[in-house]
């Protein structure tokens, strides 16, 4: 069986390592599926896995199995006919609770959660803890990190804590608290480096949480743990990571967590299962 | 030939595969694989009763393959040049006949600007193009495409057209174009059409009518063929672009077409002031040509523009065109 995977990046055109969730949810797959490919022009399959690809056309025309994946709520904006899409697939999967809980409440196609596991051989380097805090990181979406970090600013400037921000564009503190941030680009390339020259992850909520919010995947958590690096989503986690024992046991657990729950070839199973009941369905 | 054809392909120039698609509709019958980068506008034309699309090429299904150039495909980072690239790749097991679109014209890819790195950077342009197409078959769109100062090779097919799918109405005294308005400056020579729409604009209050800048004729092609037949003057600025098909469009219209001088095989077909007014590549002087065959030369321009119909019936028609493509197609698959 031949599956190509068309991922939201290859389908738009756009640079290789620019779209995280076509990583994730396309490279990092197809990277662990002995039988699934990214998609490239004209290629023949037998299942075609659609990575936030709303391909109406290419949906009519294709004969074998369609899976749509979706990992953004992107109905709330227009950009995704969810009902009008459904009646062109065999099913859906999606990267999050809050996705499943609506999706599937909405269509009568089968509808299965899986989230964003990790290609486990990509996290080939841990963080030592060693000395006290002094460097949190926080990665993510330039527009996400103007709702987010203001809030926590305030605190790391009292604490002495420097912030390295890891986004797709520079972020500007006004000089309004005296910290020391630096600012890296986003690179799949160096990512693991740039989290890890830090001792913490910080993951604070956004001061007011819009509709999307829940929809949104805990890969950006699980990235971190398999770093070996803590996460703290508020002040509080943040103190009780100070101390180097104290992240080096968190993220001992973490890992443990990661190997079991968040490993991509669990997805590949669950892909693997999805298809067969398709194809039964079909029959 | 006598079993009917069938030609896979990708979308890629909907008025170009139109007017192929419909010369070869006892012959042929297309299919067109969804891609990621071109696809069929169907408001510009209706597919043709003889083309379909597909989800993905299949081997052993198909007789020949047309794949798709342009100069800009030598920047890897578009859409249209990993399109051509993958499908290349993939289609293997029949011949491939590439259709190039374009002429070596891309100073914009290597961002440069003087005379002499225009020359580099076109030397570039053809030796990339030919590593891209290799040992296949090009088609260009003209015979000075195969010149050295252009491609140096290639099997030049001038297009061909249904000249009653275009309306030679009443005409009305205004200027129109239907220059691309967008990407690749130089090669359109955009430059002149701009100075001299000011020029008409600021100097004699003319307005040039240019199709997708300041007039909505790409909404149907029934908006555009009327708009069209009933302009009396068409202008084409480029000289480096083989074989406008806008030009021949209006002259099937009965327009008279206002031509800058050097454009590929001018000398094969256009005679100056009689089927086609042909102009140095000045604004100014284009401009006074404009404003004459407004004002007290508009009978002359629609002698003119009946003449450039016929001369466009007799040479741009679909039974040579046809013909063209068999003889080709013949050699590719029959040698």
């Amino acid at each position: 069986m031949e599956i190509k995977i068309i991922t939201f990046q290859k389908k738009h055109g756009r640079r290789q390592g620019s779209i995280g969730s076509s990583i994730i949810r396309g490279d990092w797959l197809a990277n662990h599926w002995p039988e699934a490919e990214i998609w490239t022009e004209g290629v023949k399959s037998d299942v075609m896995i659609f990575q936030k690809v709303y391909w109406s056309e290419m949906m009519k025309e294709y004969p074998g199995i369609k899976i749509l994946d979706l990992c953004d709520p992107d109905w709330l904006t227009g950009e995704l006919e969810l009902v009008k899409l459904s009646k062109l697939v065999d099913a859906i999967t999606c990267s999050s609770q809050g996705l499943y809980d609506y999706v599937s409440k909405i269509v009568d196609i089968p509808v299965r959660m899986i989230p964003d596991r990790l290609d486990l051989d990509f996290f080939d380097f841990k963080k030592k803890h060693e000395k006290k805090l002094k460097k949190v990181a926080w990665f993510g979406y330039g527009h996400n990190a103007k709702s987010v970090l203001p809030s926590v600013i305030p605190s790391l400037a009292r604490l002495g804590i420097g912030l390295i921000i890891i986004s797709n564009e520079e972020y500007n503190n006004d000089g309004a608290y005296e910290i020391e941030i630096q600012n890296k680009r986003f690179d799949w390339d160096t990512i693991k480096y740039d989290l890890t020259n830090a001792d913490v992850i910080i993951n604070p909520q956004p001061m007011q949480i819009n509709t999307r919010f829940k929809y949104k995947s805990d890969n950006k958590t699980w990235i971190a743990y398999a770093l070996g690096m803590p996460v703290a989503n508020d002040l509080e986690e943040m103190e009780r990571f100070m101390d180097p024992d104290e992240r080096n046991k968190e993220a001992e657990k973490n890992l443990k967590f990661i190997k079991e729950k968040c490993d991509i070839k669990q997805s590949v199973i669950e892909f693997t299962d999805l298809i067969k009941l398709c194809q039964e369905r079909k029959k | 030939m006598s079993k009917r054809l069938k030609i896979v392909t990708t979308p890629w120039h909907t008025m170009h595969f139109w007017d192929l698609f419909n010369a070869l509709k006892d012959d042929a019958d297309f299919f067109l694989i969804h891609n990621s980068s071109k696809k069929w506008y169907y408001e510009t034309r209706p597919l043709p009763e003889n083309a379909s699309y597909v989800p993905y090429y299949e081997k052993g299904k198909y007789d020949l393959a047309i794949l798709d150039v342009d100069q800009q495909c030598v920047n890897d980072n578009l859409g249209k040049s990993r399109l051509y690239k993958e499908m290349r790749d993939l289609i293997t097991d029949i011949p491939v006949i590439v259709i190039n679109h374009g002429s070596p014209v891309y100073p914009e890819f290597l961002k440069i600007g003087d005379n002499e790195t225009f020359e580099y950077a076109e030397k570039k342009c053809k030796r990339d193009m030919r590593e891209l197409v290799g040992k296949k078959t090009m088609v260009i769109n003209s015979f000075a495409g195969k010149t050295d100062k252009e491609w140096g090779w290639g099997n030049p097919i001038w297009h061909g057209m249904n000249k009653d799918d275009w309306f030679d109405l009443t005409k009305e005294p205004r200027v129109f174009t239907a220059l691309s308005p967008a990407g690749c400056d130089l090669y359109y020579n955009r430059e002149r059409m701009n100075e001299v729409s000011q020029i008409l604009e600021e100097k004699y209050g003319i307005i040039l009518w240019w199709a997708r800048v300041n007039i909505d004729t790409e909404k149907s092609f029934d908006t555009y063929r009327n708009y069209l037949g009933k302009s009396l003057l068409y202008l084409d600025t480029s000289f480096r672009t083989p074989m406008n098909r806008g030009r021949t469009e209006a002259m099937l219209s009965g327009c008279c077409v206002i031509q800058v001088d050097g454009a590929h095989d001018l000398n094969k077909f256009a005679i100056n002031g009689k089927n086609m007014v042909i102009v140095p590549d000045n604004a100014e002087e284009i401009a006074k040509k404009v404003v004459y065959y407004l004002g007290e030369g508009y009978q002359e321009a629609v002698k003119i523009g009946q003449a450039g119909k016929q001369m466009a019936i007799e040479t741009f028609n679909y039974k040579r065109y046809r013909q063209d493509w068999l003889d080709i197609i013949a050699k590719k698959i029959w040698r």
